[in-house]
């Protein structure tokens, strides 16, 4: 039993960070339809921008913020700059873009701070004798505070969405965009918000699981895909929806690499996509995500 | 002055004009209809009114320049529009639907706005709560005239209302369109192919035929031609 919890644990400690990145990806899917593929190395190069904060002396918590304000305004200037003037319904020419920009970040990363893993401070104590025992398993710091940024992170969407004229404007949008154009919503500076939002959330994800990741160009690469096969689970319009399959799968991956002696560490990532494959056998939209329902 | 004055207007989708030199005017306070049988330009001449495609010419709204308006930037100067197919935004509720299209204005009276709104059409008020596609046709339309009503506009452009609808339900929704003009003094540009009913509440009507406009008349001259009874009103 304390060995189920531990590895439910150990899990978790994933599956928060698939949710969170996940999170990045519906902000930009629910809005305009793309997937944004450099999502996970956005996320990165911010974290070595943190990084690059602390080191010219500022303190952990506000290099953090700083690479959060930074990675608003980047998300904002690639949607501007790379996107908008591709058209709206160029997906292939956009998913290519996006790919593009994977790869420049990537190496321009690795050509500024190398290859090599770089240290990168904690913001909570997380030398081995900071845990809270429980249950005879060991909940450590980092990902505890991981995971209660992810809870305000969400909430904070959640309220945005759903209860303030802004997110009234981007539902509009996410749904219809022509009829937001007709009720006057400038749907441009919407999805460039949605663009924004993400990219602040991929530099908070990155900045937050650094010290336990350590700092590498490749940091982002695994969990970028277990971030997709959440987002694509919970239901790429719902943020609740990629959160929480995100934390499913990071435990259901542990789990059934621990238990089914073939699976071990080498086919975990195989199979997540096979829990991918059968949830979209019986729900095509996800678990969470809204069925298209019209009359006409 | 006319509120909403169209002059020499052109406009397309890219390889050739759909709509050539178009003039049209809309008094403050009047009921105008376009009439024109399917692939005339209807849509094409309120998509070019509310800046959805590129027009060339002049469209002034109350004196001020919109010929060169982003779409959006025309709605929030006071131009509201019912698109044909209703737009109906399906994923938000009925309710949401309508203060999304509150969103432009500023200022307080929303609630009494929405209260308007669910008095005239009180099916609306019924499904308040429930996503909008799960609405029929008569009532997705119902929500696309209140929602355009919701960002209190000076004038309202009705792109083909009756489309799919049943007789009856295009009579009650033309009596109520007949209604928000006369009790708001709301001036009212309709494109309809149902030109009987549509002369009815208008005060005068154009014809829209491949892309060119005729000269305005009254809508009882219309209804009285025997030319035209024949070819738009069947008979």
């Amino acid at each position: 039993m304390d060995l189920l919890i531990a590895r439910i644990v150990d899990g978790l400690n994933n599956g928060v960070i698939y949710g969170f990145l996940a999170l990045a990806l519906v902000c930009v899917y629910r809005g305009t339809k793309h997937l944004n593929l450099a999502q996970g190395e956005m996320a990165m190069f911010s974290a070595f921008i943190a990084y690059a904060l602390y080191a010219v002396g500022l303190p952990v918590p506000v290099a953090v913020l700083g690479t959060v304000l930074v990675g608003f305004l980047a998300g904002g200037l690639v949607e501007r700059v790379l996107i908008r003037p591709l058209g709206h319904h160029a997906d292939y020419s956009i998913l290519l873009v996006t790919i593009g920009l994977f790869l420049v970040l990537n190496a321009g990363a690795g050509v500024i701070w190398g290859g090599d893993p770089l240290p990168f401070p904690a913001l909570v104590p997380s030398s081995p004798e900071d845990y809270i025992a429980f249950f005879g398993t060991r909940l450590r710091y980092q990902p505890l505070l991981v995971l209660g940024v992810l809870i305000v992170v969400m909430t904070a969407l959640f309220v945005l969405f759903k209860y303030t004229r802004l997110g009234l404007a981007m539902r509009a949008t996410a749904s219809n965009p022509e009829s937001a154009r007709l009720l006057g919503i400038r749907v441009n500076r919407i999805n460039s918000l949605g663009w924004m939002l993400a990219a602040g959330v991929g530099a908070l994800v990155g900045a937050l699981i650094a010290p336990s990741t350590t700092l590498t160009t490749g940091m982002m690469f695994n969990f970028l895909i277990y971030a997709a096969a959440a987002a694509t689970l919970g239901g790429f319009d719902s943020p609740g929806g990629a959160v929480l399959a995100g934390i499913l799968l990071g435990i259901a991956e542990n789990i059934i690499g621990s238990y089914v002696w073939f699976v071990g560490t080498d086919l975990k990532q195989a199979v997540a996509l096979v829990i991918l494959l059968a949830v979209l056998m019986i729900r095509p939209t996800g678990m969470f995500g809204t069925k298209k329902v019209e009359r006409v | 002055m006319s509120l909403l004055r169209i002059d020499d207007m052109s406009a397309g989708y890219g390889a050739g004009d759909v709509l050539r030199g178009v003039t049209l005017s809309v008094d403050a306070g009047e009921i105008v209809v376009v009439l024109g049988a399917n692939g005339a330009g209807k849509t094409t001449l309120m998509r070019a009114v509310s800046g959805m495609i590129p027009r060339r010419g002049t469209v002034e709204l109350d004196g001020e320049d919109i010929a060169r308006s982003s779409a959006d930037a025309i709605v929030r100067r006071g131009l509201a529009q019912v698109p044909q197919g209703r737009g109906t935004i399906v994923d938000l509720t009925v309710e949401e639907n309508l203060r999304a299209g509150a969103l432009v204005r500023k200022g307080k009276g929303l609630a009494e706005d929405l209260d308007r709104w669910y008095t005239t059409y009180p099916r609306l008020a019924e499904r308040r709560r429930q996503k909008a596609g799960l609405l029929s046709g008569g009532e997705q339309q119902m929500l696309a005239i209140s929602r355009a009503m919701m960002s209190r506009p000076r004038m309202l452009l009705c792109d083909e209302p009756s489309l799919g609808l049943s007789p009856l339900l295009t009579e009650e929704l033309f009596a109520s369109l007949s209604r928000i003009n006369g009790e708001l003094g709301m001036a009212i540009l309709v494109v309809e192919q149902n030109a009987m009913i549509a002369l009815e509440i208008a005060r005068r009507g154009y014809l829209l035929e491949v892309g060119s406009l005729g000269d305005s008349r009254p809508a009882d001259d219309f209804a009285s031609d025997d030319s035209i009874r024949a070819a738009y009103l069947g008979q």
